[in-house]
């Protein structure tokens, strides 16, 4: 969730869903959650199976530890003199006490070098990064409850996992990373897959709650500070179309919330509408990568932004594949003449599979643009140049 | 332009030429299960989770070979259509969205022999032909 702030207006409320009625949206989506889980009560406990006496709880987690450079200034916490506090790494634990009920709960620890969202302390220790609970209804159709990963694009419900990813982590400009950004909302979720034929294939998610994401802006002293937002009323969803080209696959999605707690014009108590939506093709062919995302956001009547990239990668060999990637994101401010270059990045890196969990990445980024963590940047200045590279090594079991 | 498309015509034949391993499996369930034969596109969905339970609403129980075993990956290339490390690759996309988890793995045809005799609902594959009581290979078509 990508949210910039450079602010010189405050806009108008125009959400295109009143929030009287997402109210009302979700309260009803947890009344059938409740119903749903009362209804089906009975039959879970006498569909209670044998899990053929392998524990019902699994343990799995991931570390991805980079050593970053930069040069030009800081971007995403990397210095110019280089950083190896940088990493992310998360411990899950997934209990299906039944074959229809799952309780997951995740831990996480994310270093963001000299970001100053990790300065100010808001990445912190190890915290609860999830915890939901989870109900198979039928054999495709799940609902959970709580805490859990917004699908959101390609990359947002894996937005950390090295082992996963081309590159350290996914497009920046897109999915956010520490500021901007939730990996996850507390509400409820549901997930529906459907097999259309023998070769199609539909995913849909509909997901309703809240969550808070970091912004970086001005206090009311005009010092850099990071603002905890919360984005409330959330309703969204999600589609994937699976197609008959084995790995193909296009997804489109978005959602609205209320926001509340942005930095400075806006006073505490402002509530603004935000509007989010975006469109993917994910093509993993047997040799071949090709991703191409695009995003689109609007925050009240107050700014716009755009981005998209385009992600493509080669198996050269079973263990090393060359992934590069181009990223666009341009803002619309009121008052500006013509659309801001938010950011350009350019990457090119190497991706090397000891085994498919344990993987080494080098990776080099041109980067120009306004996006830069610290100081906040002046849209009315020169874009910045910031080149940087990181080389990570990313494990999962 | 002809530089594109030499290089586009060097990536192309170089997708075509994948070796696909031609090993040889057999897919086993427990004797109690009453069916002879499976489906290709079934059997897949059953060891992707897209599919729980069989005809007689049983839970199905699959079970995985060793990762890195040649076995696994002929029943990746043949029953998916995609490598073990391709199909690693999904599991993992699944375990760290909190979407699912993977089929249980045994680390020899001996476990999963072993464990489809315990269990009646459930289905593995083995690098040779079986003869043993309470256990029978299914013919995929």
């Amino acid at each position: 969730m990508i949210r910039h702030t450079r602010s010189e207006s405050i806009g108008v409320k125009t959400g295109w869903i009143p929030c009287h009625l997402v109210n009302k949206a979700v309260s009803v989506g947890l009344i059938i959650f409740n119903l749903l889980i009362v209804l089906s009560a009975a039959p879970a406990v006498a569909a209670d199976i044998d899990l053929g006496g392998e524990s019902k709880l699994t343990i799995h987690g991931f570390l991805s530890q980079a050593y970053a450079n930069a040069a030009g200034g800081i971007y995403l916490g990397i210095p110019q003199d280089g950083t190896t506090d940088y990493r992310n790494t998360a411990l899950q634990f997934r209990y299906e006490y039944s074959s229809k009920d799952a309780f997951v709960i995740q831990f996480s620890e994310q270093r963001l070098g000299e970001s100053p969202v990790q300065a100010q302390g808001f990445l912190g220790d190890v915290q609860l990064n999830w915890v939901f609970y989870e109900r198979r209804l039928f054999d495709n159709t799940t609902i959970k409850v709580g805490k859990f990963p917004i699908p959101l694009g390609i990359y947002n419900e894996v937005l950390h996992v090295g082992t996963v990813l081309p590159f350290f982590r996914p497009p920046f400009g897109f999915y956010g990373d520490g500021s901007y950004t939730s990996e996850t909302i507390n509400g409820v979720g549901l997930y529906q897959a459907l097999q259309m034929g023998e070769s199609w294939g539909l995913e849909a998610d509909l997901y309703a709650g809240g969550f808070t994401f970091i912004q970086l802006g001005l206090d009311q002293n005009f010092q850099l500070a990071a603002f905890p937002t919360e984005a409330n009323d959330v309703l969204g969803g999600a589609l994937w179309l699976y197609t008959p080209i084995e790995g193909l696959r296009i997804g489109a999605g978005g959602y609205r919330s209320t926001d509340q707690n942005e930095p400075f014009p806006f006073p505490p108590d402002h509530k603004i509408t935000h509007t989010d939506w975006w469109a993917s093709l994910d093509a993993r062919l047997d040799r071949f990568l090709l991703q191409a995302e695009y995003r689109w956001e609007r925050e009240g009547n107050f700014w716009t932004y755009k981005d998209y990239y385009i992600l493509g990668g080669v198996k050269l060999t079973k263990e090393l594949a060359v992934h590069a990637a181009a990223e666009f994101a341009d803002m619309e401010y009121p008052g500006f003449a013509s659309n801001i270059k938010a950011t350009k990045d350019y990457t090119l890196g190497a991706r090397y599979a000891f085994r498919p969990n344990l993987i080494a990445k080098g990776e080099y980024h041109l980067q120009k643009g306004y996006m830069q963590d610290d100081p906040i940047p002046d849209y009315l200045a020169d874009p910045v140049k910031v080149n940087y590279y990181i080389v990570s090594l990313a494990v999962s079991f | 332009m002809k530089r594109f498309w030499v290089i586009g015509l060097f990536f192309f034949s170089l997708a075509v030429s994948s070796a696909f391993g031609e090993g040889k499996f057999y897919v086993i369930v427990n004797s109690a299960n009453p069916l002879s034969a499976i489906e290709g596109g079934e059997l897949s969905k059953i060891y992707m989770k897209k599919t729980s339970q069989w005809p007689n609403g049983q839970q199905i129980l699959p079970v995985d070979q060793a990762e890195g075993s040649s076995v696994r990956e002929s029943f990746s290339r043949e029953v998916h259509g995609k490598s073990a490390s391709d199909i690693k690759a999904y599991w993992e996309q699944r375990i760290f969205s909190g979407r699912g988890t993977p089929p249980l793995e045994k680390g020899s045809d001996g476990e999963v022999i072993a464990y489809i005799k315990a269990n009646p609902n459930a289905v593995g594959y083995v690098s040779s032909p079986v003869s043993e009581p309470n256990v029978k290979v299914l013919k995929v078509n």
